[in-house]
């Protein structure tokens, strides 16, 4: 099922640890994904807007919530089920290639990351799928 | 599906290249190598096996190569092309799921690298 739900300012979408029920498609508003350390203490990873998904990895491998997610700012969002999210992986091809594109550009930031680690404090941008043109996609959902 | 043997030591690809393609290993065993580590040695980063996909970050944006793969042993992979790749995603999405496993398991265990839970991570964002 797809579903719109809205989050009010700094409340937290999910936690690291939970089980992973929905992915999250950003329709106005920011999220910001963060890392917690075993003291609690979080550090903000990576701020993402709209068109952006998130979420989606619990989906695909059936693993707890890898990080964080909080709201910055009010936020609408799209929330899709499990059983949604694979109808969709499986009948919608352009909904596989912004899934497919999104890890490969989250991948290939955190690989960036790791490579340069210990040279300099790294700078982390946005991941790159609404850079794409990807102005229509809010029209498979 | 196109078959390719690589002997041992062979090089499949060098990190810094162009590729579109992926590959799946049939037989023998592949080291994923980081050429271009912060204190300049290589680092090997994987031994894939049997069953195990690589190179997909390629075959899916075109970018170039993150690692070098090179056969450990005399090693046969089965390689996913382009072409392949643009049919499935048209015509049977669900066909290529092992990739989007393998991209995520890949993307949690490269952030766990980057994080230790005792010190935490030095990152700072720009939004």
């Amino acid at each position: 099922m797809e579903t719109t739900t809205i989050f009010l300012k700094e409340e937290v979408i999910f936690r690291k640890g939970e089980a992973s029920k929905y992915a999250y498609i950003i329709k106005s508003g920011k999220v910001g994904i963060y890392k917690e350390n075993d003291y609690g203490k979080r550090i903000l990873v990576r701020i993402l807007r709209k068109a952006d998904l998130f979420g989606e990895m619990g989906l695909i491998d059936k693993y707890p919530r890898s990080a964080t997610a909080v709201a910055l700012e009010a936020c609408d969002l799209t929330v899709v089920d499990r059983t949604h999210f694979m109808r969709l992986s499986k009948y919608s091809p352009k909904f596989f290639i912004i899934l497919i594109k999104t890890l490969t550009n989250r991948l290939r930031d955190t690989l960036g990351q790791l490579k340069n680690d210990g040279k300099q404090v790294e700078t982390i941008t946005r991941t790159q799928i609404s850079k794409r043109g990807n102005k229509n996609e809010n029209s498979i959902f | 599906m196109i078959l390719k043997n690589y002997k041992k030591y062979d090089f499949i690809f060098r990190e810094g290249t162009y590729g579109d393609r992926a590959y799946m290993i049939d037989t023998g065993r592949v080291g994923i190598i980081s050429e271009t580590d912060h204190d300049g040695k290589r680092k090997v980063v994987a031994i894939l096996r049997k069953n195990d996909i690589f190179g997909e970050m390629g075959l899916i944006d075109n970018e170039v190569r993150t690692a070098t793969a090179i056969a450990l042993e005399d090693t046969q992979v089965s390689v996913i092309s382009k072409k392949t790749f643009d049919y499935l995603l048209k015509h049977d999405p669900f066909a290529l799921r092992p990739l989007l496993e393998v991209l995520s398991h890949r993307l949690r265990s490269t952030t766990d690298l980057l994080w230790d839970n005792s010190k935490g991570p030095v990152l700072k964002v720009r939004s």
